[in-house]
Order: structure tokens, then sequence, then C-alpha cells
């Protein structure tokens, strides 16, 4: 397969991937009132977000879901709180952060991966030790931090999966969102932010209890949750673009599953995240395995490896129940019951969904 | 044209229209005021201008057929306060509308409004906000105050939606037939207005905006004999009411927050609304959940909501926007929590006053109309009623083949129900005679009355009690018993829709068999009623599917416990084993009998449980004789424990006396295994296997005792005569002892 893309970047960020966008929003931007510090209007930034048109070119829509929120979290970015964004695991939250910082700083490289291990020099600066030792604490031997950077260009950094770092890192937080300035003891100085500094971050619903977050901190955000997709048609429509997507940059040689296929796998996500059939005739106990749209679409881009690797290259309904069986049922024995009773319940259900039932049921025997 | 005829559009119950209509009457002094309320109510007018009378209340006409025309009148409906100014300024007021007794004829049967009332997710919540938000709030708080651009804004945006409106009609349609008729009715009387005298810059009419542009137009049919239109006799009534009474029954959005509104256009201090509507809100959170929220908190909510108003294109923010910051800046908000608690402020619990002898409600009109209907007058209404008693039987068919006595009882049934007790039971429920008591129907007149806020007939009202019951219930037997049976009953049949999905969400996280056990056991017990009631049993025959699947899904599961679960499951089991025998269908995948098998062959799932299911599976053949011969001697086999052996036993007999009489080979298994006990052992056993027996019948027992006799060759008079005896108080404080130690 050759890529037509000469960009060979596994990954690349929202302001490069987006870049004509963003320059059409900037032309159609023009006259209007811009926040200190801010590439684009309020407004823009929606547009850029939610998709539409500007100056003739097409905005793709990047988030889809709900516009109210948003709307809530731009306008938290227009006045002096952070933002954070919570919610099940792949809902959005880290792609919407950097769109949102995309389209307001052009930028989104600014990002703070948090971790068990993240310590408060991650936050701040560090030094680069050979010059240190060479020339003494100054300028040049400091390693500016993501956060540091942003405060001094007025722009927004983003702090990834926030409750995973420890308390203390959390309060170092706290006092970097409630002094907006950063003190360097060692050169008895401190960079205070320009207008226009932010954070986002991002927080993960089943890490919340890990390292709970202290209502200091949280007081210091404006929170916003992120749900899982509402209808079914938008979220069929979330796992074919990204899986399709992700298929396109691993290079895996099978065709994307019917679309009839994708909405077979994502109707028995959604009835068992909702414990419920979607005609809300039968009831299931809930799994204890998250049920994201990134389940989904990961359930769909292991059964494309498979039938590349294995088959033909076309998904069969054989691939999707043992991609199915292995992302649900990770040795849980709580989830298997869960599982087989589901389909157990759901074997009324009409003969195109047969096959696959049949299949899963199998593997579970 | 008439340059001169003063046409005010309002929207009905917007304070703006109110505050813009009180000055336009400042400013024109009008003679007589004409408004869009059907004539036939201006008879409530003096009564509302009585001392003390305060809205909200509501204009009510009605039929004996249980169709009603309802005008709800609050504080800012711009009606209400047209009616008031013109009594303050002894100026004429006239209602004007084709009158309620010719508009009841075009309404259909009072729409159930309890039966399509939506789930309420916050979600939901706050969609319904934002509508309200569109549609009007937005119209009222973003345009400008002066009362010509504001009127004119709103009849530019109803032109627009009536257009709309009038296109998704048929061109057929009653609704618009009715309109126009309404609307040459109103025509006519300003006509007349205008005949008797009245200058035309002194005539000042109100209408809905909606109707605008056909009152001004002077094209509307107004020579029509207006007293030819059907038309019924309908009672004029003003009727009490309250805030959360108009939302639920009038699905109003926001009562309480538009009287904040008018509050304060009147004080001319409508930019301290969102300030003065947070911190309130702060204020019921603050009082009610353990929240935190400052002062600091609550600024950042109203920079909030102003620079969401920016981005929403608001000049100023509205309901939502304010909802919206003050759960993002909560850390960790409940916001179901909160959206119930903001329902406090935004839809508020104000009742209006009206004085006692204006007190009738529809609910006690119904309580009377069903009473003549059922002929229950003498019942509630003799003069003896201490000792008035009434006796029903059910199945009882009338010359014309109604069941009156069925229809009487669903009607007291639902009385009961509102005197907030559940299903009337006399005793022995399946025989179809019921006695009714006056006594318990003492005070039903006050109760009714205390009720008519709610609803407007007796069956709503019964229905809106038991949904409150369904959603308080929380154990899976009430539901399938009490909620289910009473529904039934009351004859409230959208109830078992919402009841059977709260059943099946309870179903699906039971890991109790006990519980489902009993369910199916007060389904069963239900179903005994759908000869006389005659409903649809679909609904229980899927729970009871329901049931099964999770029964099979978590019986092996189960079946891991102790000897004194074992003993409690047991019965369950049986009686499971039965039902689902008595449904074939549904074991139509054999789930049930695999499991079976599954148990009886696992050596490690409690022996009673495990020897119990064996005799299941020869009870109903569902292995090959060597292989359940091969399991018995392996259960009694010398490397099996005694004690687990000896429970084996008692499991395997315990419910099923019968297995032994067609199964004789097992008997020599049992004797050889009996053979090897030690004395206290056997003495145990064998009170076991006496009480194995005690239950069965006589002819079992005999044949028992023959088939003993053949293999043991024992005296056949001594052993039945053993068998045949009870169990004596000895044997039965032994066994009680003994079981201390299982
Ligand atoms: N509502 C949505 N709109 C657009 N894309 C979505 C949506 N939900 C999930 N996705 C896709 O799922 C992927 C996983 O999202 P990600 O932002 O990594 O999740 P999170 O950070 O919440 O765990 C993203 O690449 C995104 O494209
Ligand atoms: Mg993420």
């Amino acid at each position: 397969m050759k890529l037509e893309n000469k960009n060979t970047k596994m990954r690349q960020f929202a302001e490069d991937l987006f870049v004509q966008e963003l320059d059409a929003l900037r032309e159609e931007d023009k006259k209007e009132v811009k926040p200190q510090n801010w590439n684009l209007s309020p407004k823009a930034v929606k547009k850029f977000i939610m998709g539409g048109q500007a100056s003739g070119v097409e905005i793709s829509q990047k988030y889809m879901g709900d516009e109210r929120l948003v709307e809530i979290a731009i306008a938290t970015l227009l006045t002096d709180s952070a933002l954070l964004l919570v919610g099940e695991p792949g809902t959005a939250k880290s792609w919407l952060s950097e769109n949102l910082c995309a389209a307001i700083c052009g930028d989104a490289k600014k990002v703070i991966q948090g971790t068990a291990g993240t310590i408060e020099e991650h936050l701040k600066y560090s030094w680069n030790y050979a010059l240190l030792i060479a020339n003494g604490p100054n300028m040049d031997s400091l390693i500016k931090s993501p956060i540091y950077n942003a405060m001094e260009t007025g722009t927004i950094a983003r702090f990834e999966e926030l409750s995973r770092c420890v308390t203390e890192i959390q309060d170092a937080m706290i006092s970097i969102l409630s002094e907006k300035n950063i003190a360097i003891p060692e050169l008895n100085t401190q960079v205070y932010a320009q207008k226009g500094f932010s954070i986002i971050a991002t927080a993960n619903t089943r890490d919340m209890g890990i390292h709970d977050m202290s209502s200091a901190l949280k007081r210091r955000f404006n929170t916003v949750y992120l749900p899982l997709p509402k209808s079914i048609d938008d979220e069929v429509e979330i796992v074919t673009k990204r899986a399709k997507n992700i298929a396109h940059t691993y290079q895996i040689q099978a065709d994307i599953p019917a679309q009839e296929l994708i909405k077979r796998v994502v109707t028995i996500f959604r009835e068992l995240r909702q414990g419920h059939d979607i005609d809300k005739k039968v009831k299931f106990n809930s799994m204890e395995q998250p049920l994201s749209t990134a389940e989904a679409i990961s359930v769909i881009t292991g059964s494309m490896a498979m039938s590349a690797c294995f088959g033909s290259g076309q998904v069969n309904e054989k691939n999707l129940a043992i991609s199915l069986h292995t992302t649900l049922i990770k040795n849980n024995e709580e989830d298997s019951i869960v599982w087989v009773e589901y389909l157990r319940q759901m074997n009324k259900r009409n003969d195109d969904w047969k096959s696959l039932h049949a299949q899963c049921l199998d593997l579970c025997s | 044209m008439r340059p001169e005829l003063q046409v005010c559009g309002i929207l009905h119950n917007s304070p703006c229209s109110a505050f813009n209509l009180v000055k336009a009457l400042n400013e024109i002094q009008p003679d007589i005021v004409l408004i869009e309320i059907p004539s036939d109510f201006q008879s409530l007018i003096p009564l509302v201008l009585v001392q003390d009378v305060r809205p909200p209340f509501i204009f009510q006409a009605y039929d004996l057929q249980g169709r009603s025309i309802n005008f709800p009148l609050t504080i800012y409906t711009p009606e209400y306060q047209a009616i008031i100014w013109a009594a303050q300024h002894k100026k004429t007021i006239r209602c004007i509308d084709l009158p309620a007794c010719h508009q009841i004829v075009y309404e259909k049967f009072k729409p159930n409004l309890l039966q399509n009332t939506k789930e309420e997710s916050p979600d939901c919540l706050m969609e319904h906000i934002e509508e309200f938000d569109r549609k009007y709030e937005n119209l009222i708080l973003n345009l400008e105050h002066q009362p010509e651009i504001f009127l004119a804004s709103i009849q530019e945006i109803y032109q627009e939606f009536r257009q709309e409106h009038e296109s998704n009609l048929n061109r057929n349609d009653r609704e618009l037939e009715l309109i126009r008729l309404r609307e040459s009715y109103m025509m006519k009387q300003i006509e007349d207005t205008i005949e008797e005298g009245y200058a035309l810059d002194q005539i000042f009419v109100i209408v809905g905006a909606y109707h605008l542009k056909a009152i001004k137009s002077n094209e509307l049919e107004t020579n029509q004999d207006f007293l030819k239109i059907a038309k019924t006799e309908v009672t004029i009534n003003l009727a009490y009411t309250s805030y959360d009474n108009l939302a639920n029954l009038y699905d109003w959005k926001a009562p309480k927050y538009r009287e904040m509104i008018w509050k304060h256009l009147n004080q001319n201090s409508l930019d301290r609304l969102p300030l003065e509507y947070l911190s309130e809100l702060a204020d019921i959170i603050r009082r009610n959940l353990n929240l935190y929220l400052s002062s600091a908190h609550l600024i950042s909510a109203l920079e909030l909501a102003n620079a969401l108003a920016a981005i929403r294109n608001h000049k100023f923010p509205i309901l939502n926007d304010l909802h919206e910051s003050l759960i993002t800046i909560c850390s960790d908000p409940d916001i179901e929590e909160i959206i119930s608690l903001a329902k406090e402020l935004f839809i508020g619990y104000d009742k209006g006053y009206l004085p006692q002898e204006y007190h009738n409600s529809l609910l006690l009109q119904d309580f009377n109309y069903q009473i003549e209907l059922l002929q229950l007058n003498s019942f509630f209404y003799s003069k003896a009623k201490h000792t008035e008693q009434i006796e029903l039987d059910l199945r009882k068919v009338d010359n014309k083949g109604g069941k009156i006595d069925l229809k009487k009882s669903i009607f007291l049934h639902r009385l009961w129900l509102i005197l907030c007790k559940f299903y009337y039971s006399n005793g022995n429920i399946t025989n179809w005679n019921e006695t009714w008591n006056y006594t318990i129907f003492k005070n039903i007149n006050i109760t009714l009355s205390q009720h008519s806020i709610y609803s407007n007939t007796i069956k709503d009202e019964a229905s809106r009690i038991l949904k409150n019951y369904v959603i308080e219930t929380a154990e899976l037997q009430e539901l399938c018993h009490d909620i289910l049976a009473t529904s039934i009953f009351c004859d409230l049949s959208h109830i078992y829709e919402e009841v059977s999905e709260l059943i099946k969400t309870k179903i699906a996280t039971s890991y109790s068999l006990i519980a489902l056990a009993d369910a199916i056991k007060n389904l069963d017990f239900i179903l005994n009623f759908k000869i006389i009631y005659e409903f649809n049993t679909q609904f229980i025959y899927d729970i009871f599917y329901q049931i099964y699947i999770r029964v099979c899904s978590i019986i092996s599961r189960e079946s891991h416990c102790s000897n004194a679960k074992a003993r409690d499951l047991l019965p369950k089991i049986q009686y499971l084993d039965f039902s689902f025998q008595q449904y074939p269908n549904i074991d139509q995948y054999n789930l049930w009998h695999k499991e079976l098998i599954n148990i009886c062959q696992n050596n490690t799932v409690n022996p009673l449980i495990s020897g119990f299911t064996l005799s299941k599976i020869i009870e109903h053949d569902l292995l090959q004789e060597t292989i359940i011969n091969n399991e018995i001697q392996f259960r009694l086999s010398e490397n099996q424990h005694i004690e687990k052996a000896t429970l084996w036993v008692e499991g395997f007999i315990s419910y099923n006396v019968k297995v032994l009489i067609t199964k004789h080979e097992i008997w020599f298994v049992l004797v050889r295994f009996i053979e090897q006990l030690s004395p206290e052992l056997f003495a145990e056993n064998l009170i076991y296997l006496r009480r194995a027996f005690a239950n069965c019948d006589r002819d079992t027992k005999n044949k028992i005792a023959e088939i003993v006799c053949q293999i043991l060759n024992l005296d056949i008079n001594q052993v039945s005569d053993m068998l045949l005896s009870n169990l004596s108080e000895e044997d039965l404080n032994y066994m009680a002892n003994l079981k201390k130690f299982i």
C-alpha cells in the first residue's frame, strides 16, 4: 500500500492536520474582536470544533456531540478559570482539548502527560545539568515546562490524565492556578502568566478514586463532563471514522467492515452499557469492563487486523466475534456471566443477528 | 382598514407581554378592554377581584364527559393584568373568545397527561428548559423593553410560527376550523362593541400574537349564525392551582422564574436577575447538599454565564445559561440533584388563594359523576352511613353484558389507593366476592379536595399515586405483588409497562434465587386474575422469560453455598422447576435442563443441591439410566466424605420421593450406603429419610413399603406402620439438634 500522505509522522497535531481550516477561519474572523492572545474569536473556535463553512472552506466537525458542552468549554477559557474535561475513557477528552488549543492558540503541543511518576519539575522547570555545572544557574540552563511556556506566551497548556498524579503534584497545580506565576528561587525571579494563559486538563472517571482530586484543586477548574455518544448513529459514525483512520495509520490491509456490522457491534456496546436492549424489552446486568466508544473502535480495528493477517481482508462475523470476546471479557468472571446472559436473552432477535450471536456463544462455552 | 382600533398581540403568560401591556393601557387609557378569553368565563371576572383572591388559579369549564377547557392565570398573565387594570381604572372589560361551551366540543377527550410524561433524566430536563428558552425566554429577555419593538417582534415571530403551524394542519382539520371560528367570533364581538357606540380609539383588543394578523386583516367572516354551532352544557368554575401543578398538568416550563422576571421588569432591575437567581439557587444547594459554594463561586458562575450568553448570541444570560454555568463551576456536581433542587426555584410551589366557597374541583366533579354512573350514590351518600356495606360479585353480568360489579370494584380500589392503601383484600382473594365498608371512605370528600390540586380525575390521581409507589419500591417481590396487583385491580394498565421495566432492571441485577422464585410465585398469583380482569398477559410472560434466563445464569454459582442456605434454596428451586415445566415454551433452549445436569454432576456445589438436582433429572428423564446410576454410585461411594453423602441423600429424596418408587435400583445403592454408616450417622439418616417420606401421601408410602420389603426381605406391615406413623416430637427435637452440627 502506498501512502499518499507525504507526512510520515505517526501522529499529527490538530493544528497541522487542519491547517487549511484554521487559515480559512482566521480569514473570515478578521474583523471580529478577539480576546487577548487568542487567534480566533470564541464563535470561530466553536465553528472549528462543531463544523460549518468559513471563507468557502468546509470546516469538518471535530467533536460529535452536544454543542452546549463545547460552548461551556470555550466560555470557561474566556473567564479566568481552567478547564477540566472529565469522562469515561474514549469520550474524546484529549481530542477536544487538542483541538481547542489548536483553534485558540494554534499550538496543541504544550502537553504534560500525567502519570503516577509525574513530578513537580515536569510542571514548572528543570535544569540542563551540563550547562548548569558549566555556567551556574541562569536562564540558558533552565528547561521550561509546557506550563511555563504557556504562561510566558499567554497560551494554553494541556494536562492529560490529571487524576493519575499524586497529591503533591495536584497541590503544585493549585498554586500555579491560583498564583498564576512560577517562582524560580535559584535565579531569584519569577515568571508571570500573560493574559490568555490557561490550562485544559483531562481526567478519567475510572481513575477518579485513585488519587482523589482535592476540592481545592477542583475549585480551580470548571468541570465539563463529556458523555458517551447519545445516538447510535452518532456512535457508528465516530467508530467508522476513527477505525478507518487508525487502519490507515497502521497500514492494516483490510477493508472497513460493512456499516451493518459496525452498527451491530455498536448496538451490542450500547445495550450492554445501558443495561437494556434498544427496544427496552430486556434488561441485563452491567459490566465492569469499560464499554466506551474507544473499545468499540478497537473491536473493529482488531477484527480488521485479524482478517488482514489470517483471512481474506474482508472482515467476517467470526473475526468480529473473536474481537468482541477478547475486548469484552478480560478474565473477568462476572463480565462473562453478563455477556453470556446477554447473548442468551438476545437470541430472540431477528435472523440477521443469528450468526454473530452463535459465533459469540460458541466462544463462551 | 380600521386605523384607530388598538389591537395588541401578546404571548400568553409572558411577564414581558404583561409589562408592556400595562404600559400601553396606561398610555392609551381605553374605555373598554376586550380580551381573548371564552366569553362564558365573563362571570368569573368579579370573583377574581374579590379581596384576598390571589393567582395562580384556573378558569375552567368542564362537561360530564370529562372534557375540559382550562385557562390558567398567574400574576404575570397579561389577561390577568388587564383585568386588574380595568378594575382599578373603572373601565369595562369583556371576554370575547368563542364560549367554552362551543370550544369544548372540539376538545378530544382530555389526553391522559400522566400517561405520556417522559422519562425525566437530567439531560431531558435540560432539553425542556432549552426549548422554553428558544421559543420564549430569549424573546422576553433579549429584546428591548419598549412596547413598540417588543410587540413588533413577537408579531413577526408568531407570523412565521402560524404559517408553519397551519401548513402542518390538514385543510379540514378541526383544529383549523376552530381557529377560524374563534377568530370570526372575536371579530364579531369587536364589531358589536363598535356598534354599541364605543369610539374606535377607545377600544383596546388583547389577543394572542398568533391571532394578531387575522384580527387586523378584516377578512373574517362575521355574519354567520354563531348560535348554530354545536355546543354542550358546561360548568364554569374558578379552580385552585399552584405553580408546580401548572408545570405538571399544563407543561409550563418555569412559572416561578417568570414571576421573578415580572418582578424585575417592574422594578426596572432586570440586570440583577442573573445574580439574584444564581445566589438563590446556590443558597438552596448549600442548604440541601453538602456542597460548598462561596461568593467567589457565584462570581465565576456569573462570569461564565455572561461568556456563554455571548457565544450563544444572547444579550442577556437566560435560565439555561445560568443553570449550566452553576453546574459547571461546582466540582463533582450531582446534576440530577441540583436540577431537582432548582425546580423549587424556577417552577416553584406557590399556590393561589381562593375562598373556601369557590372550591369545586374537577376531581370532586369526576367523583360525583362516577358514583352516579356506577350507582354508588346510596353507598356514599346514604343517611345511615356507618351501617352501609356493599357486596360485590366481580363475575356478575348485567342484562347489557357489562360487569357492573367489576367496574364498581375498580372504582373503589382506585379510591382506596387515593387513600394511600394498597389493594383491598378481604381474606380469600381468589373468590370473586368483595365486601366494602363505608367506614373506610368516611373522609373521602376531604381527601379528594386535597388531592384536586394534582389531578382532574379519579383515574389520573390513582395512577399518579401508584407511580409514586413504584418509585419508592425497591424489592422485586413487592413490585411483582403489591404494585402489579394494585395496577390490575385499579385497571391502570399503562402502569404495567413502567412497573415491568423496573422489574426487569431488578431481575437483571438480582443474585437471589429466593427473590426470583418469589417473584415468579407472585406473578403466578397475578395470572389468576386474568379471567376476570382480562388484561394482556404478555408482559408477565416476558418477565417470566427474563427470570428464567437470569436463574439459569446464576444458579450454578449460587449453588456453591452453605447447607443452611441450601435448605432455604431447595423449595425455591423446586418451585422454579415446577414453573418452568408449566410454561414449556420457556425452556426451548434447554438452558434449565443443561444447568440441572451441570449442577448434579458438579462435585463442588452444595451436596444437598446436587442430590436434589439429580432427582429432578430423573423426574424429567434428562440423562441415560447408566449415567444416573453411575452418578448415584459415585455420590455414595466410600471415597466420598460420609457427611457429604448424607447431605446428598437428603437432597436427593427430600422433595421427590416418587423417584424411589420408579427406580428400584436406587434402593440397592442406598441400602449399601446405609449399611456402612456408623450408628449415629445411621440414626441421623433414618430421620432424614423419614422426614423426607413424611410429606408423601398414603399410597406412595405403601408402595415404598412394598419395594423396601422386597429388597430387604422385611415384614411389610412393620415397615408400612413405621412409614405411616408421624414423626414424634422427640424425633423432631433430635433433628433440630442435629442441624446445628451440619
Ligand atoms: N464524541 C466524539 N466525537 C468525535 N470523536 C470521538 C468522540 N468520541 C470518541 N471519539 C474518538 O475516539 C478517540 C478516543 O478519544 P480520546 O480523546 O483519546 O479519549 P479520552 O481522552 O477521552 O480517553 C478519539 O480519537 C476520537 O476521535
Ligand atoms: Mg485521553
